[in-house]
């Protein structure tokens, strides 16, 4: 052994004299390549969540449209139960309504209304008089038109 | 020395032999049997949920809803994994209409898997869904409604447990109706459930189509009321209506009586569940004089006013063919033969044809086939024809008024649509529009054939109004011009016919110059009366009556003056 050889006790002189030491340039490479692995994994693990999270909500959002599907119909049932003939007829009935029977066709000049331009055909005098008519007639409702207002009134009602 | 050596080639032989057999199922197991116990693995975690179709809706011509699906739950449980069932129980017991007692015994069953409940209310079925309990299993089953109840019932057939469609368009239209199952495929974790990032298939599942009927539901309860008061009325043993636009040949109402509750079928006697429109043949009586003197016109072998002699019977085929009366009725008129419903008459007009041209008119009628309308469960009628072994000469007389001859009500009422509809047999049809989400498809109105000419069906028309009249019928309504014939047919027994019991029938339309509705009316074994004109007639007549309102067709003069305008 030669006498002239220096041991520095020194920490980086250890360091630096130990027989593992990397190559920085090496060193640096494993930090690269470490560094990519840990995004990839992050990237795959983040990406994984969130196909895992949206995938259980797309399965809880299927389900959500399965029951309003399900809603929608039972209320589609519920009106159509609702408006069943048997139970307006009864309906009917009960607030005095009757069959109708005994008609009479009353036939009624210009009706119906012919498809052209009434203010071409008859001229701004007939119909202003039209409508005068019509609206005597609406200001005197008969008996009838009570009955179907209540009547009318009454579905809304329901 | 030899006795060791020998055991010792015994030793050897034996586990040579155990290695080939060793050998041997290691061969099966990796190659010959390799694609079992690949699939047998992959089927340990791979799992395919079948997620079932929506049933399509049916609903009437306005869009009324007719038959729906409404969702159900059935609930069950795995009773060795229920984590706490007395708490369970508790919670169950709040919602179902059972004891907690009844609910702990089936939560702490030895059993593996346990029934709950089954048909649960929707409300329930999803609560229960959302508390996730571990070992329960709340699965949706859909159930088959029908809102109207009996309404159109026989139009409509029902869907059995099993999800199956049955008589009716339900039938008819079943693969439609039924949609396409979606699919759900890919691994799935020790819990059963599908892992998110395996790889996965997901098929969605295809809603089934909405029908849309040429029912009206209004005409259609309309019918089924007046029928049901017929019934009832003449102490009959049922009865049956067919009301059509002549036009487009689309049904507008279809009833039989007895009929059934599509909702609670399973309860009903089954013999109720075919239409007897459809599937039921009868024999039509004097109604099938129309089209015997459609043919006798057509072919040009007589004419409206031509003047036959009626001796009050016949002699054909060596069989002698009476009027209903027993009575001749000495020369009379075309018109005459309709009126007074003469067999004699019908009989000379079919032998004026000869059999070759009379059943050649007879088919183009479209009887002895089917009309092809989309109802489950149509039969043909029956038709002997001279080239079938069983027909006989003396066949060509009865025929001529319906006797001999089976027919379904819907080829009656078709037959006879035909006259009203200048000549032109239309297709009779059921549904009038199918949709599925955003595409629709419109049914078009079928032309099968034209039977006679215009000029034929307008005459023919104009004799059976007069007839009508002549005959003073019940079935005349006020303000309209009705067309039409009263029919009263013997019943067939073995051997003959029953002496007494009578099926009777009218098949009319109106307004005889423009066509808007046909109806055929048919009584089966009415008591009160035997006669068409005094059951079936009248009961034509109580329906257009109220029809001729419902579907809004004006008195003639009213119309008349309006189209004048």
């Amino acid at each position: 052994m030669s006498s002239n050889t220096m041991i520095s006790l020194r920490p980086e002189n250890v360091i630096r004299q130990l027989p593992w030491r990397l190559d920085s340039k090496a060193a640096l490479g494993f930090l690269l390549l470490l560094a990519t692995f840990s995004l990839v994994g992050w990237l795959y693990l983040s990406q994984a969540s969130a196909v895992t999270t949206t995938s259980y909500r797309i399965d809880e959002l299927r389900v959500e449209l399965d029951q309003l599907k399900n809603q929608n119909a039972s209320l589609s049932l519920e009106i159509a139960e609702l408006e069943a003939l048997s139970r307006v007829e009864a309906r009917a009935r009960d607030i005095g309504f009757e069959p109708t029977t005994g008609f009479e066709y009353l036939p009624v000049t210009h009706y119906p209304m012919p498809l052209e331009s009434e203010a071409t055909l008859y001229g701004a005098t007939h119909i202003e008089s039209s409508i005068d008519a019509y609206a005597v007639e609406v200001e005197s409702p008969g008996w009838w038109v009570e009955k179907l207002d209540a009547f009318a009134a009454w579905l809304e009602s329901e | 020395m030899e006795h060791s050596k020998y055991r010792i080639y015994t030793v050897m032989a034996v586990m040579c032999a155990a290695g080939l057999v060793l050998i041997g199922q290691l061969v099966r197991w990796q190659v010959v049997e390799h694609y079992r116990f690949v699939a047998w693995a992959e089927a340990e975690h791979q799992d395919e949920l079948v997620i079932p179709s929506r049933r399509g809706e049916v609903r009437d011509r306005s869009g009324y809803l007719l038959a729906t699906d409404l969702i159900e739950y059935d609930i069950s449980v795995s009773p060795k994994i229920v984590s706490d069932p007395p708490v369970t129980a508790d919670r169950l017991d709040a919602l179902l209409d059972m004891s907690r007692e009844e609910i702990l015994q089936r939560l702490t069953s030895k059993k593996p898997w346990v029934p709950i409940a089954g048909g649960v209310s929707q409300s329930v079925g999803e609560t229960i869904f959302e508390w996730d309990l571990t070992g329960l299993q709340v699965e949706p089953r859909p159930k088959r409604v029908y809102p109207e109840g009996h309404l159109g019932a026989h139009v409509l057939g029902f869907v059995n447990n099993n999800g199956n469609g049955f008589y009716g368009v339900e039938g008819y239209y079943d693969t439609l109706l039924r949609g396409k199952p979606g699919l759900q495929a890919g691994e799935r974790s020790p819990f059963g459930e599908m892992i998110p990032l395996a790889v996965s298939h997901f098929v969605p599942p295809v809603s089934g189509a909405t029908l849309y009927l040429t029912i009206d539901r209004t005409v259609q309860s309309l019918v089924q009321q007046e029928l049901e008061n017929a019934v009832r009325q003449y102490q009959a043993q049922g009865g049956s209506v067919v009301v059509l636009d002549p036009k487009t040949g689309a049904i507008l109402a279809m009833a039989g009586y007895p009929d059934y509750d599509p909702n609670t079928f399973s309860v009903s006697d089954n013999s109720l569940f075919a239409d007897p429109n459809v599937s039921e043949q009868y024999e039509p009586g004097s109604v099938f004089k129309i089209i015997t003197m459609a043919a006798g016109l057509d072919a040009g072998v007589i004419g409206p006013e031509g003047i036959i002699y009626d001796g009050g019977l016949i002699e054909i085929g060596g069989r002698v063919i009476y009027n209903w009366d027993r009575q001749g009725h000495g020369n009379v008129d075309m018109t005459d033969v309709l009126a007074k419903s003469l067999n004699v008459g019908a009989a000379q007009v079919a032998m004026a044809l000869g059999k070759d041209r009379f059943y050649t008119y007879v088919k183009r009628f479209g009887f002895g086939r089917l009309t092809e309308i989309d109802l489950e469960n149509e039969g043909p009628g029956t038709l002997k024809t001279p080239k079938d072994a069983t027909w006989h000469e003396s066949d060509l007389g009865t025929n001529s008024f319906g006797q001999g001859i089976a027919v379904t009500p819907v080829q009656a009422a078709a037959a006879i649509a035909a006259v009203a509809n200048n000549g032109l047999l239309m297709k009779p049809y059921a549904v009038q529009r199918i949709t599925n989400g955003e595409r629709s498809v419109e049914v078009k109105p079928i032309v099968v054939r034209r039977v006679v000419s215009a000029d034929t069906a307008h005459t023919l028309t104009n004799m059976l109004v007069n007839a009508l009249k002549r005959a003073n019928s019940q079935a005349l309504l006020p303000g309209y011009q009705v067309a039409g014939k009263t029919g009263t047919a013997q019943i067939p027994v073995p051997g003959g016919y029953h002496p007494t019991l009578t099926l009777t029938s009218f098949g009319g339309y109106l307004p005889a110059d423009d066509p808007q509705v046909m109806i055929l009316v048919i009584i089966d074994r009415p008591s009160t009366s035997k006669w068409g004109s005094q059951t079936a007639a009248p009961t034509f007549n109580r329906i257009a009556e109220q029809m001729v309102v419902l579907l809004d067709i004006p008195p003639d003069d009213v119309r008349l003056a309006q189209a004048g305008q």
